[in-house]
Formats: C-alpha cells, sequence, structure tokens
C-alpha cells in the first residue's frame, strides 16, 4: 500500500499531510498550490 | 484508507489522524488557513492537542505511552495539554493539572469497556463534561469495592426519571401475578391440585415462554399486521362487491347492443370508418403541406414587408443599406457560383474527350501489341489465298528450274558474267519473297495459333510443305514470323519443341538448319485446323 508524506515549511511552522489515498492527496495538494498561488499575486499587486 | 494531518511549531503541534475523509476534509482547510495566514498570534495559541481516531491507534497504545509520558512530562508540558483558549484563565488553572490524570482515567475506561467508537476531540471538550466524566469514571473504576458498585448502581436507576423508563418500553404492563394465582388457584397446595390446575398451568408456562422468547416490539408490530391485514381484507371485499356490479352492469349493456347490431351491420360500419379514415389522413397531410408552403411565404413576405416599408429614421436606413450589401454579394456569389459550374462541366466535357481518345488509340495500341488481333479471312480471300498459292508455287518451280538452267549456263560460261541479268534476277527473287511472306500471313490467319510456339510450329509446316524446303535456320523462320505477326521466336521456343519431338536438328548440314518432323506435321493437322 502506497503512502504519501507531504511536508511544508514557512520559518518554524510546518505542515505535514499524510495519506494513503491517492486521489484525495492530489485534489487536496492542488486546492493549496492555487491558494498559495492566490496569495502570491495578492501580495505582489500590494 | 488513512488520512493525518499535522501543524508543528517547535514542540507544539495539533495533529489529527482519522479513518473519515469528511472529518479530516473538513479539518484541512481549516488548518492550511492557519499555516498560510500564519501569524505570531496563532503561533503563540498553538497547543500540544492530539485528536486521534482510535480505530486507527489502538486505546492500550494510548494508554500505555500516556502512562509513559507521564513520568516523562514536566509540570510546563502538563499546562500545554489545553484545548484552544476555549474557556477561560480563571478555570484554566483548576482544570490542567488533574487534566492528565484525567485523560488517563478516561482512557483505561474506554479500553475496557470498549465504548471508543468516537473520535476523540479534546479541542471541542467542556470543562463541565470532564468533571460529569471524571465521576461517571471513578464509580465504575475498580478500585471501588463491588458492593459499593452495585449501590451506586441501585442510586442511579432509582435516581432516573420514570419516563424515561417508559420511553424506552413503550407499553406499560400491569401487575396481576396475585389475580392470576388467586384464580386460578396457584396459592393452593399440592394435595389440592387437580388436572385442570395442571392443563392451565402448563397452558400459561407455554404462553409465558412465546412471550419471552419473542421481543415486545415484534409482539406489536404482529398486532398491528393483523389489525392492518383484516382492514385490508374489508376494503378488498368492498372493492369486489363494487366491481362485480360495474361488471354485471356492462354485461347487460353488451347484451342489449348484441341483439340490436348484426356482425354485417358491424363490419360495413367498420369498413367506411377505416375509408373515412384513409381519406381524413390524406386531407390532413395535404393540408399540412399546404400550411407549411403558405407559412414559407408569408415569412419570406414579412422579411421583404420589413426592408420595403418607408421609414426616416437613420438606424432604418443604416440596415436598408447594409442589407442591399447583402443582397448584391449574395447576387455576385450566385454568378460566382454558375460560372464555377460551367467551367466544371467544361473540363468535364474535355477529360471525357481525353479518355474516349486515350481508350481509342492508346489502349487500343496497347492491346494489339499484347494481343494482335488477327481477323479471319473472308471467303473471297480464301480464294485469292488458294490461287496465289497456286500461282507461287508455278513460280517457285519456275524459279528452281530457271535457277538451275542458269547455274548450267554460268557454269559453262564462267566467262560471260553479265551483271544486270542478276540484278534482275535478284529483283525477281525479292518479290517473290515478299509474296511468300503474305502468302504466310494469310497461312497463318488461317489456323488458331494460341501462342508464338503454335506460331512457330505453323511456319516450320509452310516451309516444309507448302514452300518445299527440307530445312530452315532461326533466321529464315524468324523473317517470316517477325513479317507476318511481328513476333521473334527465341532459342527456348526452338528447346522446347525439340524436346516434344516436334522440331529436329538436321546433323548433316554445316550451319544449324533445322526441319518439321512427322509427329509435328501430326500435330499441326490435329491441332490448328479449324
Amino acid at each position: 500500500m502506497p503512502q504519501y508524506v507531504f511536508k511544508m515549511k514557512k520559518g518554524d511552522l510546518e505542515i505535514e499531510f499524510s495519506s494513503d489515498d491517492a486521489d484525495f492527496v492530489e485534489q487536496q495538494l492542488e486546492k493549496w498550490r492555487e491558494e498559495i498561488l492566490k496569495k502570491k499575486v495578492e501580495n505582489q499587486a500590494d | 484508507m488513512y488520512y493525518k494531518i499535522k501543524i508543528n511549531h517547535n514542540r507544539s503541534e495539533i495533529s489529527l489522524i482519522s479513518l473519515n475523509k469528511d472529518i479530516i476534509e473538513r479539518e484541512m482547510d481549516l488548518y492550511f488557513a492557519y499555516f498560510a495566514n500564519a501569524s505570531e498570534e496563532f503561533i503563540s495559541k498553538i497547543k500540544k492537542v492530539e485528536i486521534v481516531h482510535p480505530k486507527i491507534k489502538p486505546i492500550d497504545e494510548i494508554v500505555s505511552t500516556a502512562l509513559n509520558e507521564k513520568e516523562d512530562i514536566s509540570s510546563e508540558s502538563l499546562e500545554t495539554i489545553t484545548s484552544n483558549d476555549s474557556f477561560e484563565n480563571d478555570n484554566k488553572k483548576e482544570i490542567e493539572k488533574p487534566l492528565k490524570e484525567e485523560i488517563l482515567l478516561k482512557a483505561q475506561d474506554y479500553s475496557k469497556n470498549e465504548l471508543f467508537n468516537q473520535v476523540v476531540d479534546l479541542r471541542s471538550v467542556d470543562a463541565s463534561q470532564i468533571k460529569s466524566q471524571i465521576e461517571e469514571i471513578k464509580l465504575t473504576n475498580e478500585t471501588i469495592p463491588k458492593e459499593q458498585k452495585e449501590e451506586i448502581k441501585e442510586i442511579k436507576i432509582q435516581n432516573e426519571p420514570q419516563e424515561k423508563i417508559n420511553q424506552n418500553n413503550n407499553i406499560e404492563y400491569e401487575d396481576k401475578t396475585e389475580e392470576i394465582i388467586k384464580k386460578y388457584g396457584f396459592d393452593k397446595k399440592e394435595e389440592e391440585i387437580t388436572p385442570q390446575y395442571l392443563e392451565l398451568k402448563n397452558m400459561i408456562k407455554m404462553a409465558q415462554n412465546e412471550i419471552n422468547s419473542k421481543p415486545e416490539n415484534d409482539i406489536q408490530e404482529e398486532a398491528k399486521q393483523q389489525i392492518n391485514t383484516k382492514q385490508n381484507e374489508e376494503y378488498a371485499n368492498e372493492i369486489e362487491k363494487n366491481l362485480l356490479l360495474e361488471f354485471s352492469k356492462s354485461d347487460e349493456q353488451n347484451q342489449d347492443i348484441k341483439e340490436n347490431n348484426n356482425e354485417n351491420e358491424l363490419i360495413e360500419k367498420a369498413d367506411d370508418v377505416s375509408e373515412n379514415q384513409e381519406k381524413y389522413e390524406e386531407d390532413y397531410f395535404k393540408k399540412n403541406e399546404a400550411n407549411d408552403i403558405k407559412n414559407d411565404f408569408e415569412e419570406t413576405d414579412l422579411v421583404f414587408a420589413k426592408y420595403k416599408q418607408p421609414n426616416n429614421d437613420e438606424n432604418n436606413d443604416k440596415n436598408k443599406e447594409v442589407l442591399f450589401d447583402i443582397f448584391e454579394k449574395s447576387n455576385l456569389c450566385k454568378e460566382m457560383h454558375k460560372l464555377q459550374n460551367e467551367e466544371i462541366e467544361r473540363l468535364q466535357e474535355n477529360i471525357d474527350k481525353q479518355n474516349d481518345l486515350f481508350n481509342r488509340t492508346v489502349m487500343d495500341e496497347l492491346n494489339n501489341s499484347r494481343n494482335p488481333i488477327i481477323q479471319k479471312p473472308t471467303e473471297t480471300e480464301l480464294k485469292e489465298f488458294a490461287q496465289n498459292l497456286d500461282t507461287a508455287i508455278q513460280k517457285s518451280i519456275n524459279n528452281q528450274e530457271a535457277d538451275e538452267k542458269n547455274i548450267q549456263e554460268a557454269q559453262y560460261n564462267t566467262t560471260n558474267i553479265n551483271l544486270e541479268e542478276t540484278e534482275t534476277k535478284n529483283n525477281e527473287i525479292n518479290e517473290n519473297n515478299t509474296n511468300q511472306n503474305d502468302d504466310f500471313k494469310i497461312f497463318l490467319a488461317m489456323y488458331e495459333a494460341e501462342s508464338i510456339e503454335d506460331e512457330f510450329l505453323i511456319c516450320a509446316y509452310y516451309i516444309k510443305n507448302i514452300l518445299s524446303e527440307q530445312s530452315f535456320t532461326m533466321k529464315s523462320i524468324n523473317a517470316k514470323l517477325f513479317k507476318a505477326s511481328g513476333k521473334i521466336a527465341g532459342i527456348s521456343i526452338l528447346e522446347n519443341l525439340i524436346e516434344k519431338g516436334l522440331i529436329e536438328q538436321i546433323q548433316n548440314s554445316d550451319t544449324n538448319s533445322y526441319s518439321i518432323t512427322q509427329e509435328g506435321e501430326k500435330y499441326f493437322e490435329n491441332c490448328f485446323q479449324r
């Protein structure tokens, strides 16, 4: 059974997500990626 | 499938493990929002909170780890095990210190009673709830003696309101045991027992067993079903009665109709109805077609009427101009289309002509070159051929005689050679040869030659029997064949014929000369005769 572990760091803060559900992991990471890109665009605009 | 998410900041962390996808999906958005909008305030609020689904992590492990941690964890770390500032600081100190022990006790209780089928979300734990749970845990703990436990249970049951009991047991049963005992004499001594009493006792036992074996809900359902079935039966009977009445009425009506009308009349009426229906259908389709055409015309009239109406508005004028442009362009397109069609037709005609020419000339030539068409000779041609043959034979005989005479004269008068005479003779010989070739062409046409081998054999027969020459060379026979049929025979053809025994090589001669055998002649006579 494959296991997927993703970890993101922001300074001292760290978020970790692990699961064996590949589809769910894919959906969630895509959602996070879009949100990060939105934030980046907003910061550049400011 | 399992899902785990964790936010970590130095030692503080929030983690969530679950088998339920919906729970984790809901929580993950929150966690990521914390992460994305992480500020110092938020980080300072993060406490060590663990949310664990017991199906993933057995509760015994949690207990054992918690017990180990109990020894290691300092007072500072104990303070961090709180919910997210869900309650005020005043209450915090009271609850935080015993919280660790309380959790352990709770976990132990869960592990023993197997009541851990829910996600333990400590963030939502309220102080009052924890207190009440601790009391319950203490009551059910093993440290309490058995007698005390039983007393507690009794007290609990007494304290429970009567309404709850009634809600759980939907039907109340009155205690009529004393009445029954007196009625049937169960209180009598054994000496006074009668057989009727025994029968009744057995019956009561059986009934009690039946009642005990079935749950109360089932009994109620059975009773309801019986009531429903009775009601349904009554309703069904009423419907049957009504239906029977209606059927009887309809039968009477049918009988009346049969008496009044004959079958023939009915058939005639049915035919009339079918004819009328067909006519009606035809008329209906015609009307529909006419209506469609009318509608089309009306639509087109309306469109034109719109553009013909004189309007002073500028917009209408502009629209008119645009429309006229469109009409002009459409007309131009139509003209272009016509011209293109005409050009296409012309080109098609030219192509057809070229194809015809090609079929007539090139293909005919090709066919002729592959399979030369040999026209059958007419009767007049055959007669001419017969006459020519006679003349040719006579000429050849005369020539031979003349040649012999010439040779004799030449032998005697070798010195007197007249070049002019030899030239004239040579010319005569050439003329004879040309005549011979024409004769062979006609001779060849008289027979059915399927291949060049056949033509070769015919030519060999012709040389031996008609030209009365005993032998021929490849050059001489090919000269005849080429002039007659446009073909040249190779050595392979000659070899094949020699193998078959139809042609033989003459060994005495200096040059390679050949002649047709008797078998070849027989073959010729049997196979090529028409």
